[in-house]
């Protein structure tokens, strides 16, 4: 079959020019682009006018912009180098971002409307198009001055990357500090990015497993602190009175919330083996769910609470299998590597996310449920802990950073990976909180 | 004066003491200094020679017992055992030692132990707790089928979290993976 | 006869220009391919395989001096993430022969469809 040279070119290009048969024309040139570089988005957070007397005990722009720099899909602009200082979208002078290839601006103001009142007004400003994305106005009061501004950075992240933001969320992890003959370890609560952090509990023994119930209300834990022995403690956030769940001999681990947030998921050994129970929180009932002889744990719940996601080495070498409660049928789900464990599936069931050694290295890996395609999302090495953030997009995991334990983020494509602020001391098991801190609805203009 | 120890002297089991009291050259290099020395009082006045055994003495969670080579000294216990990784096979090397813990154990049904399963830091958290509890059970096994009694013998698994090497290396990692046998 | 040969031969020089017209069009709109795709970042909830349609309004300079979204992906950042990839090149390099413009570059379609994310 012979092939005009138009034709090969267009299949080589992947341009398609499409003519009708009876009337050629050229005004159905279509161009079809298949690939993008994926830069960062160039965004410039404008200084927020301040609308009032005395200084705010928080800038709130600054936060804007940290949260969306934390994000890395962003490149924010320093203020330094910005030629003019609007905040309101008619003050805008298109050519001086242009020239600084800003893509979209954060502009606005603060005001002070009653005693300990502030209100927020902000914009979203498209440079390109010349045209407000998004106007928004909020209020709260003074202990809310960071809040206000995560939710502006949610809003903005939401809008420019069609996921909702995660800078309104907090993160708990536990902290080990002092030589290792006199540890001292900590449970806190910290915003997103760091902020406000909140110690929970400080013991001189072990913590760990820390876990969120799904409406944000409720940790539970792992705590070494009575006789030096694991029991799991449930914790009350918003009052702070907690109680100690269980107390069996042997293995007292991995608490995980069912999605409705009436069962825990735990790992117990009282019966001779680690194995996977629920722990009914109302009439404290406890149902074994697995049986076998080699060591099941981790467990974490499937999205819909009908079946629980594990680590068991029953095959020789840790695997993750599920099991459906109803039947307690169990399948194997990672057949890839000899070592995968502490799995959490994705929001929406796609996937899930996990510990994966590859050539001796612990990384965090991904395996699409539907394909059955697993990807190494890390290049860091001793990764543990992932936590999926309740936007699906992110997940916060546990590594080694000049041999502290630090905390770092990568999305669930691999493509953005950074960092966490440092905290004291050596930082473990991060668990991204379902919930939201603070919710504001935005005032009709 | 040099204090005595008020457990006094039990002639029993001599012939296990004597046999499990020939500690290796290497334990005996490798213990520290032992402590506390017990000395036997003199007997006052016996009728005929009784073959006298000093009690073990426990002291910090480790165990001594006395030297089988007839001086007064202490000799005492190692207490760690390691394993390799992601295994809960007690290692061959170990059975000497372990054999010693066991014989002192069933000679004195008062003693107390405590079985602490440790591992390194790769892999996961809850994974490493389950496996300190594996070789500590397996440690366990090991007594019990040498003639300790489960009533002696607590086992507990602090996984990665009480590591005794800081280090991010293999010497570090064999270091952690251990049992520690702890007197109370 | 003789006129079926005339009509021949001038129908082949048309298709013989055609081709030509068609393969000087085809290295502008590679390079005008190429300039989306350096300003295209897709956001992360791009997904292979969803697709956003622009109409591109140029004026003979190659000033981008329209760009609408004549059917979208349904994922609204992905869609404005496609607007802003074009709208970002300003200009486009366009024939210089107005007739050229006119039929190829006056107005033409623009899909986005991406092929090589991760998910």
């Amino acid at each position: 079959m012979k092939h005009s040279p138009y034709l090969l070119a267009t299949a080589l290009l992947g341009i398609v020019l499409l003519a009708l048969p009876v009337q050629p024309t050229w005004a159905d040139l279509r161009i079809e682009v298949t690939k993008g570089v994926d830069n960062a988005v160039r965004v410039a957070v404008v200084p927020f006018e301040w609308q009032g007397s005395g200084a705010l005990a928080e800038s709130i722009s600054d936060i804007i912009d940290s949260d969306l720099m934390l994000s890395g899909r962003f490149e924010s602009l320093p203020v330094s180098q910005m030629l003019s200082l609007p905040h309101k979208p008619e003050q805008v002078f298109n050519r001086d971002w242009r020239m600084l290839n800003v893509e979209y601006l954060v502009i606005g103001s603060v005001m002070a409307v009653a005693d300990n009142r502030y209100r927020v007004s902000y914009s979203l400003y498209n440079v390109f198009k010349q045209a407000v994305e998004l106007k928004q106005t909020i209020e709260g009061d003074a202990g809310e001055l960071r809040d206000l501004a995560h939710f502006v950075s949610d809003s903005v992240f939401k809008l420019l990357t069609g996921i909702e933001g995660a800078f309104s969320t907090r993160i708990m992890y536990v902290t080990a500090s002092g030589p290792l003959t006199n540890r001292i370890y900590r449970l806190h609560i910290a915003d997103a990015d760091g902020y406000r952090v909140e110690t929970m509990l400080e013991s001189k023994e072990p913590i760990l497993s820390a876990s969120w119930s799904r409406d944000g209300r409720y940790i539970a834990y792992v705590s070494f602190e009575v006789d030096s022995r694991p029991a799991i403690f449930l914790r009350d956030v918003v009052n702070g009175t907690r109680q100690q769940l269980t107390n069996f001999p042997g293995l007292n681990g991995a608490p995980a919330f069912s999605p409705d947030g009436k069962q825990l998921a735990i790992v117990l050994s009282k019966d001779g083996n680690p194995d996977i129970y629920t722990l009914n929180l109302d009439d404290r009932r406890l149902r074994r769910v697995t049986r076998h002889y080699g060591i099941d744990t981790e467990p974490s719940w499937s999205p819909d609470g009908k079946g629980i996601i594990f680590t068991s080495n029953r095959g020789g070498q840790p695997q993750i299998y599920q099991i459906q409660l109803a039947d307690l049928s169990v399948e194997r789900l990672t057949f890839e590597g000899d070592y995968n464990a502490k799995a959490s599936v994705l929001p929406d069931g796609s996937g899930i996310v996990m510990v994966h050694r590859r050539d001796g290295i612990f990384h965090i890996a991904m395996l699409d449920l539907q394909r059955g395609r697993l990807t190494v999302l890390t290049e860091t090495s001793l990764d543990e802990s992932p936590s999926i953030a309740p936007n699906g997009s992110m997940l916060i995991y546990a590594t080694q950073a000049d041999g502290e334990g630090i905390l770092a983020a990568v999305s669930v494509d691999g493509g953005v990976k950074f960092n966490l602020p440092s905290s004291e001391g050596d930082v473990r098991e991060p668990a991204w909180s379902p919930q939201k801190r603070r919710m504001f609805k935005p005032l009709s203009d | 004066m040099v204090r005595t120890s008020t457990r006094g002297i039990i002639a029993l089991g001599l012939a296990a003491f004597v046999l499990v009291g020939c500690a290796s050259k290497k334990t005996e290099i490798e213990a520290p200094a032992p402590a506390p020395v017990a000395v036997a009082p003199a007997p006052v006045s016996v009728a005929e020679p009784v073959v006298e055994v000093r009690k073990p003495v426990v002291n910090r969670g480790k165990i001594s017992l006395p030297a089988s080579d007839g001086t007064a000294g202490m000799v005492e216990l190692q207490g760690l055992f390691y394993f390799d990784f992601d295994q809960t096979i007690v290692k061959r090397a170990g059975h000497i030692e372990l054999n010693r813990h066991a014989t002192a154990l069933k000679e004195d049904s008062t003693l107390r132990v405590r079985l602490e399963g440790h591992g390194d830091e790769r892999g996961t958290r809850e994974y490493n707790l389950a496996l300190g509890e594996r070789r500590a059970n397996a440690i366990s096994a090991y007594l019990l089928a040498q003639g300790a009694s489960r009533m002696q013998i607590e086992v507990i698994s602090y996984g990665e979290e009480k590591p005794v090497d800081g280090g991010h290396n293999e010497a570090a990692w064999a270091m952690n993976r251990r049992v520690e046998v702890v007197y109370r | 006869m003789e006129t079926s040969l005339a009509r021949a031969i001038r129908a082949e020089q048309n298709d013989r220009k055609a081709v030509t017209d068609d393969e000087k069009a085809m290295a502008y709109v590679s390079q005008i391919q190429r300039e989306i795709i350096q300003n295209w970042s897709r956001p992360p909830s791009a997904r292979n395989g969803m697709q956003a349609l622009l109409k591109v309004y140029l004026v003979p300079t190659g000033e981008v001096v329209n760009v609408t979204l004549t059917q979208g992906s349904g994922n609204d950042a992905f869609d404005r993430s496609a607007v802003l990839a074009v709208r970002k090149a300003e200009r486009f390099v366009v024939p210089a022969e107005s007739a050229q413009f006119e039929r190829n570059f006056r107005e033409f379609e623009v899909l986005f469809r991406p092929d090589d994310l991760r998910l």
